[in-house]
């Protein structure tokens, strides 16, 4: 069962839009940038408003820590300021501020080993899910532990391709645009870490039903 | 994803404590800038003695060989500075290439004059790189000091890439001031400087162009 529910949060890969629509969100986080990097001091609690959600998922899910996640937060959004000057108008600021977030992650683990530290009383140190029903709160939880255990295997750049597709809910090419590849990489690197979790997940699947008999 | 409450209020107090300039001030900075390191370039070249220190050489080939080098300088400043709307910059490859051709092309479009001129007299070069490296100091000093701590990718190559395209410009200047195309002096006195440039810019580009966390005064 918990397989099952796993091959149903991961979804298809081949609904990944090489060339979604941007969202609605995104526009407005593109628009408050530009009214920033314009001088508009007001805009820069719009831009958190939009940007800081997400990139503290982002860096949740990469440090596994609220304190150090906190921290890089406000390192990037402090960089995202300092560095205003130079925002393009009409270029996209989510792919920018994950790239930013994503070197402050890189940075943090060569200065000190990878910690993961969970703490059971703190809320925000829950895990991500997908999709999660309220009726099947524990066995959603479950099946995106079990991608999770999964995804821990594959190598890094797989992983974090996968988590910025499905997790951050970037599209092909800014995914692409964060990692610094092509979109044809990219694409590739999707395909193929779904294939592995699939291949995963029935294994898991597999010996399950092989216990129950 | 819950986020702190008082995350925001910290976040905002920060920025607000940390001074950035708005893009119509950078745009105004770097004009400036730029500016100052083209007249310092100016200066210097007639200092060393201009156009009239290549005389002994037919002028027409003169300006041949320079529209060449700017074409090539032209062209490096657009893969290198040009952004589009990519916040991240150009890829590492794009500026890769700029430091792997500008010293190719410098090198065989001088030799493609060697043959249709004597050259005056023989020179081993040092006053050709030293001046190559002076010219190209101010827009390279420019140019790393705008980006200082904003590339995200590939600093290195990046710092490489900006001082290939700084040394393309001082080899224009150089081109109009020496009159020799013999390929040893080439080497050593146009091209050598451009890679020893690459090189300072490639160890410079990591120190000094890399993004690096930024921390509120109070060290939260």
């Amino acid at each position: 069962m918990t397989g099952d529910a796993a091959l149903q949060l991961l979804g298809d890969v081949d609904t990944i839009d090489e060339h979604a629509k941007t969202a609605s969100g995104d526009v407005a986080a593109d628009a408050a940038m530009d009214r920033y990097a314009g001088g508009d001091a007001a805009a820069f609690a719009d831009l958190y408003d939009h940007l800081a959600p997400r990139l503290y998922g982002f860096l949740m899910r990469q440090l596994r820590n609220t304190t150090q996640a906190e921290d890089l937060l406000q390192q990037a959004m402090l960089q995202i300021h300092c560095a205003r000057a130079s925002y393009i108008s009409g270029a996209r600021v989510v792919p920018w501020a994950f790239a930013i977030a994503r070197n402050l992650v890189i940075d943090a683990h060569r200065r000190r080993r990878r910690e993961v530290m969970l703490d059971p009383d703190d809320p925000s140190a829950d895990r991500p899910t997908l999709d999660p029903m309220p009726d099947e709160v524990l066995q959603t939880k479950q099946a995106a532990r079990t991608i999770e255990r999964a995804l821990a295997a594959l190598p890094e750049s797989h992983r974090l391709t996968f988590e910025l597709l499905k997790y951050d809910g970037l599209s092909l090419a800014e995914a692409s645009e964060v990692l610094g590849i092509t979109v044809a990489a990219a694409k590739v690197r999707a395909h193929r870490t779904y294939a592995a979790l699939r291949a995963a997940v029935s294994g898991a699947t597999t010996s399950e039903e092989g216990v129950e008999r | 994803m819950n986020l702190p409450s008082d995350l925001k209020e910290r976040v905002l107090a920060a920025a607000a404590r940390q001074d950035a300039p708005t893009r119509p001030q950078l745009e105004a900075r770097a004009a400036m800038a730029y500016a100052i390191a083209a007249s310092a370039m100016a200066i210097l070249f007639l200092a060393a003695g201009g156009v009239e220190h290549s005389q002994s050489r037919p002028f027409s080939y003169t300006i041949g060989i320079a529209a060449g080098a700017s074409a090539i300088a032209l062209a490096a400043t657009v893969a290198v500075f040009r952004r589009g709307r990519a916040m991240l910059g150009p890829s590492s490859r794009a500026q890769l290439l700029v430091v792997l051709l500008v010293p190719a092309l410098t090198f065989g479009w001088m030799l493609l004059w060697h043959d249709h001129y004597v050259d005056p007299f023989v020179r081993v070069g040092f006053r050709c790189l030293a001046l190559t490296l002076l010219l190209a100091s101010g827009p390279l000093f420019v140019a790393t000091a705008l980006r200082s701590g904003t590339v995200l990718r590939a600093p290195k190559v990046g710092g490489a890439a900006i001082a290939a395209a700084s040394g393309a410009w001082a080899a224009v200047g150089v081109d109009l001031w020496c009159p020799l195309t013999e390929t040893k002096h080439v080497a050593f006195g146009h091209v050598l400087p451009i890679v020893l440039l690459i090189a300072l810019g490639a160890v410079f580009g990591e120190t000094l162009l890399r993004a690096r966390g930024r921390r509120s005064d109070d060290g939260v």
